[in-house]
């Protein structure tokens, strides 16, 4: 089924309809937070956030997806609970500073940083599969050293002037969308 | 970006400068415009990219963050609200799928303790008609909408005290008045039963079965009965058959009843 017409079902704010995503998709995402550090009470608060997110961003800009809904919520999940984790893991090292927010100003950023991802995700999927393929080692912060016994490139040398190509072309395709404008820091 | 920015980027963002050249790269991320949208989109990529991190927004364009703020002041109780009576419905559709799948469970665990442990050992055709006719599960004679309700209650009050001929006499009278009542039937010929006489009980059956009514099927189940009773096996035998062909009233009953006496006669 198309992904947009259960995007517009949700966004009436109908319990029955929402009853119907709970019970096909809850499911999957109570054991992806199971399985990644979280009880049933983050699974529960997660999807919340989620499908209020989704529906807060629809009333503002009406959007759109290109697959199905069930992927679409999960990812959203997904995210969410990453940022949950990663929030979590920066209050107890101290690296950064923790900015204090109130709970809307905090969901309206993790909204923004959703449609960041999208952005992101969406360029990436663009360039070519051996573009990918060292970016992914690249971003996962794999030594070059790593990269070059992994891969069929013969040297560090040519694995850095690869991936220096590679990210030109993402951040070529990124900044070239006008959406990156009201997503990139100041 | 120059090949030297990148590497320089990189270097900060893998943890691989010394204090100084920390120090001095984020100077020139204050004071250099470009090198410093440059610096946060990779720290971005960095972030987005990597399962284990998140990229968070910081510093991003105001008025985005205001209006989603906004909607999220005006919608999110009452969005919280539905979901939270969505989750409701779905917690309770999981718990009676889960009683379901119980019941069934322990519904199959009985099925094998009954099939390890009889419950019934029906050694004469005495004690099968004990066991099938322990209840005879008649319905109340009495219902609200019954002119009659005292002579109703009279006949059951009787029947239930095993006054059997003074329940006659009651049902007797009821019958003239009601003849489509197929519940006066089965009493009457319940209670010739319990007096022992057969050929009246019989023609009550039969009386219930020509009438055709909604109920007319039942006289099989009871005809079953009074021949088992009145040690008539073949015809009692030949009703049970009819009760299975037909899936009547009580076919369970009567497939495993014509089990029973097959097995009392090896």
């Amino acid at each position: 089924m198309d992904g947009n017409f259960i995007l517009n079902e949700l966004v009436k704010e109908d319990s029955k309809i929402i009853t119907g995503i709970y019970d096909k998709n809850f499911p999957l995402v109570k054991k992806f937070i199971l399985q990644n550090k979280g009880n049933l009470e983050d699974a529960e608060d997660i999807f919340q956030k989620s499908l209020i997110q989704i529906i807060i961003r629809y009333k503002k800009e009406k959007f759109a997806i290109s697959g199905s809904f069930d992927a679409y919520l999960f990812v959203v999940c997904k995210n969410l609970w990453r940022r949950e984790l990663n929030s979590h893991k920066k209050r107890v090292t101290n690296v950064e500073k923790v900015e204090v927010r109130d709970e809307y100003e905090d969901s309206s950023y993790a909204l923004i940083e959703q449609k960041r991802h999208e952005l992101f995700t969406e360029k990436f999927a663009q360039i070519t599969g051996n573009c990918k393929k060292i970016l992914t080692l690249f971003f996962a912060k794999t030594s070059y050293e790593e990269i070059v016994a992994n891969t069929e490139y013969t040297s560090e040398l040519v694995v850095r002037q690869r991936v220096f190509k590679c990210k030109k072309r993402l951040t070529e395709l990124i900044l070239k969308d006008k959406r990156y404008n009201s997503l990139k820091e100041l | 970006m120059s090949v030297e920015e990148d590497i320089l980027i990189e270097q900060f963002l893998r943890n691989l400068l010394s204090d100084e050249q920390r120090n001095d790269f984020l100077d020139k991320v204050s004071n250099d415009v470009d090198f410093k949208q440059k610096f946060l989109l990779e720290k971005q990529l960095f972030e987005t990219l990597n399962e284990e991190e998140w990229s968070y927004a910081s510093n991003v364009d105001p008025g985005e963050v205001e209006e989603y703020a906004t909607l999220y002041k005006n919608n999110a109780e009452r969005l919280g609200n539905i979901i939270e009576k969505a989750k409701a419905n779905h917690k309770r559709k999981n718990n009676l799928r889960r009683l379901v799948y119980f019941s069934a469970a322990a519904a199959a665990l009985i099925a094998i303790f009954i099939n390890f442990y009889p419950q019934k050992d029906l050694s004469s055709p005495e004690e099968v008609y004990v066991h099938y006719a322990s209840s005879y599960e008649l319905p109340s004679l009495i219902s609200r909408n019954s002119e009659d309700n005292t002579s109703l209650i009279a006949a059951e009050h009787s029947f239930k005290n095993k006054n059997y001929q003074e329940a006659l006499n009651h049902i007797e009278a009821l019958l003239e008045k009601d003849k489509d009542n197929s519940i006066l039937y089965l009493y009457k010929a319940i209670s010739h039963l319990e007096l022992e006489e057969y050929d009246s009980s019989e023609k009550t059956l039969n009386a219930l079965i020509d009438r055709d009514l909604i109920d007319s099927e039942k006289g099989y189940w009871y005809k079953s009965l009074l021949y088992l009773k009145a040690n008539e096996f073949n015809k009692c035998e030949q009703m049970l058959n009819i009760i299975i062909e037909n899936s009547y009233f009580k076919y369970n009953d009567a497939k495993e009843m014509l089990k029973d006496l097959e097995d009392l006669k090896e």
